[in-house]
């Protein structure tokens, strides 16, 4: 460090000037803050001396919560006789490091003026606000040490972090939250840098990732409001990029998916939020097994088998609501079995907390908090990179290209043998050849970007077709599990024979439009293996 | 940017005053704010004349001879569309816009105008396509009116239910000579005014 090297608290400032915030939050119990902050790891590297601030933030919106819906936070913060302005727009999804756009500007009163962003895309983004249509909605009394860390990298120089240790709470409408947590903020250098300071903080106290910030949470408390469930962002690949990258994007790509539906998964009141979180796993177990011949044996096994369990904690109550939303719904209103199916219907609400208890209870687990981290900083990392044999690692390091291209012609063809023959399949070949579909198609999710044009999109467009047909097919296979299951756990209840007629009829509903299915199934399987893949093309 | 173009084939409907007071709200708003008029009355503009330097700033352009630049930093920009417009000359103005405001009187001789206008305009390619809204404004109002009745019921079954309902009220007229808007005039005396654009607004913030 030079001589006119800014002090620590200036770097933090610069770095909160800056149009985007690329930030790793952790979730802390309480009784190891005052411990972190004095650890060697982070007082070994500062680059000055820790300060401690009060920060009493106010956060805005309008009656309607126009801000809110757009995905905005506006928080004014008192620091002192300051008055700092804050305006930031919701995440990328960027793995376990949310990166957004945040604007900062000082003003003069204790309420807002948009008019003082200097950033046009700030007001942009904001929208029509009149004046006086902004009142606060809920406040953050946090008491902040906070301390800006040096860390090694192999790129020079150095990689800057702004560390905040965060204690405090959240107010809204008289109620009141603990807070309790740390947050790596990059200032400059590469974002791995966060990963790797994370790493070296966990031997010092339990860290969670945290996928609510502050205004998600105060949101969550003022008004019960909570981030919607996301669908799977588009993935951006280039062809010149090598496989290990490749890799890390596809990986931070399905664990940001993940995340960004972990509040909605928690809270239940969507069903689509186990769903789409449950659907992340999935793609990511599927990224694994795509990439499986270059991936740590070891590490890889034991990363799908913490996948497998959390899907196993999450599938019941996925189950249930594709019964009660998705299944169920097409019979009532056919005019037979109507107070039974009734029974049915409520027997799954009934069941429906305690399922919903087993998905809090497993995303609240130290076994969660562990994979999630572990992946996050095994894909920052690059930690497959190092433990990969040499050979792993000479493909690793190779284009993208060809690997998708083997890739996917391999499982295209274990496709097409599976569906030989198609109406001579049995349930459980036809099962088989839904699998292989499904993992062509995952596939396909990752690398279409890598083909783009109409040939990609129609060839994709076929294979969603023949996956939803075959998906229904499956559907009378699981209307059968889910039905018998229901009936099952109500025998002996006063409304278990009710339950039962209904089962049996949801059971009869789904097997009489099988056959249907099948045929329609076998038309598009033949559309589909008429094909010319599109990854074949430019050879 | 978002582009709004207010237009309707007949004069007379309030569109130079669904105009300004459009912009007004977006200055109010603290967004950079551009009003172009390609009436040849230039009545837009003449209000732009008027307004008073205490207002928030609205830039004026004109753009009668032909659809031209705007300041690089507009945020909102409102197109004053001409009186007795051709659906051509719509359709042209419509690529300089992302989409149309059109004011329609509870008046039985408006409506059949309107009623072709808007059967037009639903044909026009970003329209049909639903790239580019059309916001209909029921536009002077008389409180609980039969007319006002009708209009909604007519409206709704040419599948353009009004976005918002403005009443007929002089403040309008007082301010324009100023050169102002309802959104430049006092909360006490235009709070009710300004609830009632508030709809319009919302649908133009979320395009649509």
């Amino acid at each position: 460090m030079t001589d006119d090297e800014p002090s620590s608290i200036q770097l933090v400032e610069t770095a909160q000037r800056e149009a985007r915030e690329i930030e790793l939050k952790l979730r802390v119990p309480p009784e190891h803050l005052e411990h972190l902050a004095a650890c060697p790891v982070l007082v070994d590297r500062a680059l000055g001396p820790p300060h401690r601030r009060q920060l009493v933030g106010t956060y805005f919106d309008t009656a309607d919560r126009r801000l809110a819906r757009r995905g905005l936070a506006l928080r004014v913060r008192r620091i002192g006789r300051r008055r700092v302005q804050t305006l930031k727009a919701a995440p990328d999804a960027a793995g376990a490091i949310a990166d957004r756009p945040e604007w900062e500007a000082a003003i003069a009163g204790e309420a807002p003026d948009l008019t003082a962003f200097a950033d046009p895309a700030a007001r942009e983004a904001v929208g029509l606000v009149l004046p006086g249509e902004l009142a606060p909605v809920f406040e953050t009394r946090i008491e902040r040490t906070e301390l800006t860390v040096g860390w090694p990298d192999r790129e020079r120089p150095e990689a800057v972090v702004a560390v905040a240790i965060d204690r405090g709470v959240i107010r809204a409408n008289g109620k009141e939250e603990p807070v309790s947590e740390l947050e790596l903020e990059l200032a400059r250098g590469p974002e791995r840098a966060l990963a790797a300071l994370t790493e070296a903080l966990r031997g010092v106290a339990p860290l969670a990732v945290e996928t609510r910030d502050k205004a998600a949470r105060g949101w969550a408390l003022a008004e019960g409001l909570v981030p919607p469930p996301r669908k799977a962002g588009k993935l951006e690949l280039d062809p010149e990029l090598t496989v290990a990258e490749a890799f890390r994007r596809i990986g931070r790509a399905c664990l940001g998916h993940w995340l960004a539906n972990e509040p909605a998964a928690a809270d239940g009141r969507d069903v689509e939020g186990v769903h789409q979180l449950r659907v992340a796993l999935r793609r990511l177990r599927s990224a694994f097994s795509l990439f499986r011949a270059v991936l740590p044996e070891a590490e890889r096994t034991r990363l799908v088998a913490e996948l497998r369990w959390l899907l196993g904690e999450l599938g019941p109550a996925r189950d249930r609501a594709v019964l009660a939303h998705d299944l169920l719904p097409p019979l009532r209103g056919a005019g037979v079995l109507e107070a039974e199916l009734a029974a049915l219907e409520e027997a799954l609400a009934r069941g429906r907390p305690a399922l919903y208890d087993r998905v809090r209870a497993a995303l609240a687990s130290r076994r969660y908090a562990d994979l999630v981290l572990d992946l996050a900083i095994w894909l920052e990392l690059e930690r497959f990179r190092e433990q990969a044999s040499p050979e792993a690692r000479a493909i690793l390091e190779g284009p993208i290209l060809p690997f998708a291209r083997d890739a996917l012609e391999r499982r295209w063809r274990k496709a097409k043998k599976r569906g030989r023959k198609f109406a001579a399949l049995d349930a459980e070949e036809r099962h088989a050849l839904r699998i292989a579909i499904k993992k062509l198609r995952y596939g396909l999710d990752f690398f279409a970007a890598l083909w783009p044009g109409s040939a990609t999109r129609k060839f994709a467009r076929r294979l969603a077709e023949l996956q939803d047909r075959l998906g229904h097919l499956n559907d009378v296979v699981a209307a059968e599990e889910l039905a018998r299951a229901v009936a099952a756990e109500t025998r002996g209840e006063p409304a278990g024979g009710a339950v039962a007629l209904a089962a049996g009829a949801l059971i009869g509903w789904y097997a009489r439009a099988n056959d249907r299915m099948l045929r329609e199934a076998a038309d598009r399987f033949e559309a589909f293996a008429d094909q010319e893949p599109i990854w074949r093309e430019t050879v | 940017m978002i582009r709004i173009l207010v237009t309707n084939l007949k004069g007379g409907c309030g569109k130079t005053t669904l105009a300004t007071n459009l912009a007004g709200a977006f200055a109010r708003g603290g967004l950079p704010t551009t009003l172009a008029d390609v009436d040849r009355q230039r009545s837009s503009l003449a209000w732009l004349g008027l307004r008073a330097a205490t207002a928030p700033v609205v830039r004026g352009v004109d753009w009668r001879k032909q659809p031209g630049e705007v300041p690089a930093d507009t945020a909102r920009l409102v197109i004053d569309a001409p009186a007795a417009i051709r659906v051509k000359e719509v359709e042209e103005l419509l690529v300089a816009a992302d989409l149309v405001v059109v004011p329609v009187l509870p008046s039985l001789f408006d409506e059949a105008s309107s009623a072709r206008f808007l059967a037009r305009l639903d044909e026009l390619k970003p329209v049909r396509r639903g790239k580019k809204p059309v916001l209909v404004v029921a536009n002077r109002l008389r409180a609980r009116s039969r007319a006002v009745q009708r209009l909604e019921t007519f409206l709704t079954d040419l599948g353009h239910p009004p976005v918002a309902r403005l009443a007929d009220r002089a403040l309008y007229g007082e301010l324009a000579i100023k050169g102002l808007s309802v959104f430049d005039a006092p909360a006490r005396e235009a709070a009710a005014t300004r609830a009632e654009w508030q709809p319009l607004l919302r649908a133009i913030e979320e395009r649509g």
